[in-house]
């Protein structure tokens, strides 16, 4: 997966509310709500040289959330990258 | 001065001529018409709103005309008129009175890009707001009718107006729009409110206008501090129930109900967070007027 660039002329603003995350793209106006774990995983992404796969992306949860239950953490991951990429902000790569 | 201290002839005069200048809180209008047959109604909706002397900044030249040609006579229409330019085609003349409502509306909301919009009604009771955003059906008009009749100050039925600057709202107390089976239940509900005569066939269906409460008026210069978000349904026949809602989805439903927010980008981003941050959310069914209006009252009484 990688991240959907944003246009140059954009910024990104973020607010935590009760449910995660905010985001809101000052060009195309676009407010999306997204949970904790998404704007990890966008981070991530984002923060990354190389594309990741679904099963690097599991790792770093884990290493960030230790005592998640790996399954579930894959499962949760997997749900989450079809979100992102339903609302265009990640695409899927060839890795 | 306020509009009902000029005796009713020197108020036709000034529609008919040079204009009928008021303060509706932080826009002021003036309004020209020569339909004289909403006049009257007209005079009573805006009672109590000040006068502003004739060189006073004027945000909206509004007039109200008669159709052009044949259609003085023929299917008689009324034309909306701002700063002379006319942005919507003719409605029928005996929608003339509510189309200097829905103009008003639309030239603020057109216009006014130094403030957050949205599109909700707001009162106040104490020192605190609560503002309630809602799609058309909702009830909203009603609620934000009958409260404004037990106690709580008007700010706006239609459209809160909230400064970038400080957070708070501005009052409008400007005439509530009543649509369909609110305007009976209000009649009721508010025996001593002025309604305008209904008009039929409009594209909301029968509509009538409610004058706003004097006190209301006379406040208009006070902005008020934002407390509460409430997204209010009428249920027929439901209990009433209040439902709390989380920042994120009140976050999203208030930038939904935003007239501006994309306008204003980053302010408008920054003055709706400030808002969820300010505001406890709720959700908020009823079916019955008085059990909604005490409800409310506890709510505020709690705060």
């Amino acid at each position: 997966m990688v991240r959907v660039e944003p246009r140059a002329e954009a910024e990104i603003l973020w607010k935590e509310v009760d449910e995660g995350w905010i985001r809101f793209d000052t060009f195309s106006g676009t407010t999306l709500l997204l949970s904790p774990l998404a704007r990890f995983v966008l981070s991530a992404i984002d923060e990354s040289a190389e594309a990741l796969s679904p099963a690097q992306i599991v790792e770093l949860v884990l290493a960030e959330e230790g005592d998640a239950d790996p399954a579930d953490c894959f499962v949760e991951v997997e749900s989450t990258l079809q979100i992102l990429s339903g609302a265009e902000l990640i695409e899927p790569c060839r890795l | 001065m306020i509009v009902s201290d000029l005796a009713p002839p020197e108020l036709h005069r000034r529609l008919r001529s040079d204009g009928l200048r008021l303060s509706s809180g932080p826009f002021n209008c003036r309004i020209q018409t020569r339909i004289s047959e909403i006049i009257p109604e007209l005079i009573r909706l805006y009672a109590h709103h000040p006068v502003i002397p004739d060189d006073a900044f004027v945000d909206f030249h509004i007039a109200i005309e008669t159709g052009r040609g044949l259609h003085r006579w023929f299917r008689p229409q009324a034309r909306f008129l701002v700063d002379g330019v006319e942005p919507f085609t003719p409605l029928p003349r005996a929608q003339a009175l509510p189309m200097i409502e829905w103009g008003l509306n639309w030239c603020i909301t057109a216009y006014s890009q130094h403030v957050l919009i949205l599109h909700a009604a707001a009162l106040v009771r104490g020192e605190r707001a609560i503002i309630m955003p809602a799609p058309p059906g909702s009830g909203k008009s009603t609620l934000c009718a009958a409260l404004a009749n037990r106690g709580w100050r008007l700010l706006s039925d239609e459209l809160t107006i909230i400064r970038l600057d400080t957070g708070q709202i501005e009052g409008l107390a400007r005439p509530v729009n009543l649509k369909n089976k609110s305007i009976d239940v209000i009649s009721d509900f508010a025996p001593d409110a002025f309604l305008t005569a209904p008009v039929r066939d409009t594209t909301k269906g029968t509509v009538a206008l409610m004058a706003p409460p004097a006190d209301s008026v006379r406040q208009l210069g006070q902005a008020a501090w934002p407390r509460w978000v409430v997204f209010p349904r009428y249920v027929a026949g439901s209990r009433a129930a209040w439902a709390p809602l989380q920042t994120g989805a009140a976050f999203l439903q208030i930038a939904d109900n935003a007239m501006n927010y994309h306008v204003l980008g980053k302010k408008g981003f920054a003055a709706v967070s400030a808002l969820v941050d300010r505001c406890d959310h709720f959700g908020f069914e009823y079916g019955d007027l008085d059990e909604a209006i005490g409800c409310f009252d506890r709510l505020a009484g709690e705060a």
